[in-house]
């Protein structure tokens, strides 16, 4: 029973005050979700945005995985929330490997957070 | 340890016990019992005293003959010893050789290795309390079958196998008997003159001695010979050969002599901290115990829920120490074996968490983890989808 690896500050500070944590509260324009999973491992991300005006106006996420996979999707929701909408094409997953400090076999689960932002972008134009 | 860390993972490792400390360190340094113990001067007989008292203690601990100790680094190699020495010692007799789903890595991948080397190996598995029953073992158990292991407490859940009626079943059969008592020895009474078993392992770390250091038993009676697995030496009777670490061996000596001493009230002491525990969670929804509490060793309990990531549901629980139920590491993350064994899913594996109690744990420190166990499902549990 090995004890998990350490994980760099900003995972540490992410996991443990995810604040975009919950879901879309208000009236927006438009809302959004997108729900992407990895088979085999459990790990689940619901992503969701309240648009206006191209704008996202709110972005929250609710997740079931591991702290680098909360850590990300906590990360990616602060940078974009009140920015243009066409950030969401800008998430990358090997970005947020380096920055979260994501070991190599776990980028699987930074593939979940980018595939989930690419599902937005297309429902924006649904 | 460090004050703000709540340390239950006393089935892991222990710390070692001050007069353990004390001991060892008349080993240290110019002054101490430094010299080598198959030195023929007298700084080298001197030494050999301490080896010698040493392993009278371990032998009162366990309540057999000191002479039927083997001293080696601990429990992974004296489970190595047995195993593939015994195999290998009566490989031809025959090939086939009985052990558990369940058991410690030490012994599953000796296994495996010998399975490698040509030998049949039969995997039993336990019912879903985690105890094996004696007509699957008998069941099990062939004219060619030559070695049975099967641990006494197990590491992960506590569980406590019989091992009289699995030893007493062996010599009815004519084959050998091996257990891993590392969770065992310095916690339960041993009477191993009047136990059915041939080897046994056990480690100095689990109850309050110095890490590496162990030791064999091997009862003195016919056919139980086993080969060495290491050379270049005569020491201990050339079954494991080296330079005795003089200073580890004064200290699972007096780490066994404790051990006698503060049994009984440990056993009482965990056993009220345990029920403290599950008492504090039983109302946790979808919580579930690992293995049956009412035939396990109380300083161990396994709690899982099926709805949580293991790997999250350990760091929410810093600064708790304990043991996770899956190995992690960096390309994914392993179910335990042994909860699989019992039936549990992968999700049920991951998220198990083992809490095990020690000489020093407070009723507070029980009481903060069984909050910190609430807020963390009930974080994680907020945090994830609907279903």
């Amino acid at each position: 029973m090995t004890a998990p690896e350490s994980y760099n500050e900003e995972v540490r500070a992410r996991f443990e005050n995810p604040v975009h944590a919950g879901d879309i509260v208000g009236d927006y324009a438009q809302v959004i979700t997108a729900d992407v999973a990895e088979s085999g491992y459990g790990a689940r991300l619901v992503l969701c945005a309240g648009l206006n005006d191209g704008k996202i106006a709110a972005l929250r996420f609710k997740v079931k995985g591991c702290p680098y996979l909360v850590a990300a999707a906590e990360a990616v929701c602060d940078s974009l929330e009140g920015g243009p909408a066409d950030r969401l094409a800008g998430v990358s997953a090997s970005e947020l490997k380096d920055r979260l400090a994501v070991p190599i076999g776990r980028m699987g689960r930074m593939l979940l957070v980018e595939d989930a932002a690419r599902e937005l972008l297309e429902s924006m134009g649904e | 340890m460090n004050d703000h860390l709540i340390y239950l993972d006393y089935a892991a490792t222990t710390p070692a016990a001050p007069e353990v400390i004390a001991a060892m360190q008349s080993c240290l340094g110019a002054d101490g019992m430094f010299a080598n113990p198959s030195s023929v001067h007298l700084a080298g007989r001197r030494s050999a005293a301490v080896v010698d008292r040493a392993r009278e203690q371990l032998a009162t601990l366990l309540q057999t003959r000191p002479d039927q100790l083997i001293f080696t680094s601990g429990a992974t190699e004296s489970d190595n010893l047995a195993i593939r020495g015994a195999a290998m010692a009566r490989a031809g007799q025959g090939r086939h050789l009985v052990t558990m789903k369940t058991e410690h890595k030490a012994v599953t991948d000796s296994f495996r290795h010998l399975e490698k080397e040509g030998f049949e190996v039969t995997w039993l598995l336990p019912g879903s309390d985690g105890l094996l029953t004696m007509e699957s073992l008998k069941s099990a158990l062939r004219n060619d079958t030559q070695l049975v292991s099967i641990m006494h407490v197990n590491n992960e859940t506590g569980v406590i196998q019989n091992i009289h009626s699995i030893g007493s079943l062996c010599r009815e059969r004519g084959i050998l008997f091996h257990t891993d008592a590392a969770q065992s020895v310095g916690k339960l009474g041993f009477d191993l003159d009047d136990l059915p078993v041939d080897l046994l392992s056990l480690t100095a770390h689990k109850f309050y001695g110095p890490q590496g250091v162990g030791a064999l038993y091997i009862a003195d009676r016919p056919g139980t010979a086993i080969f060495p697995i290491l050379f270049g030496g005569g020491q201990e009777r050339r079954i494991r050969p080296g330079t005795l670490p003089v200073h580890l061996i004064c200290g699972i000596g007096a780490a066994a002599e404790l051990a006698i001493a503060e049994r009984s009230k440990n056993l009482e002491r965990v056993t009220a901290l345990r029920a403290r525990l599950m008492s504090a969670l039983e109302d946790v929804d979808g919580i579930m115990i690992n293995g049956d509490p009412d035939v396990a060793y109380p300083g161990i309990l396994n709690l899982s829920v099926d709805d949580v990531d293991g790997e999250s549901l350990m760091l929410a629980l810093e600064p708790l120490c304990v043991a996770s139920g899956s190995a992690c590491n960096s390309a994914n993350v392993e179910p335990s074996h042994v909860l699989k064994a019992l039936g549990r899913s992968d999700s049920e594996s991951e998220a198990a968490v083992r809490f095990s109690f020690g000489r020093t744990t407070a009723k507070d420190e029980v009481d903060q983890a069984a909050a910190l166990y609430r807020g963390a499902i009930d974080k994680l549990r907020g945090l994830a989808p609907a279903a």
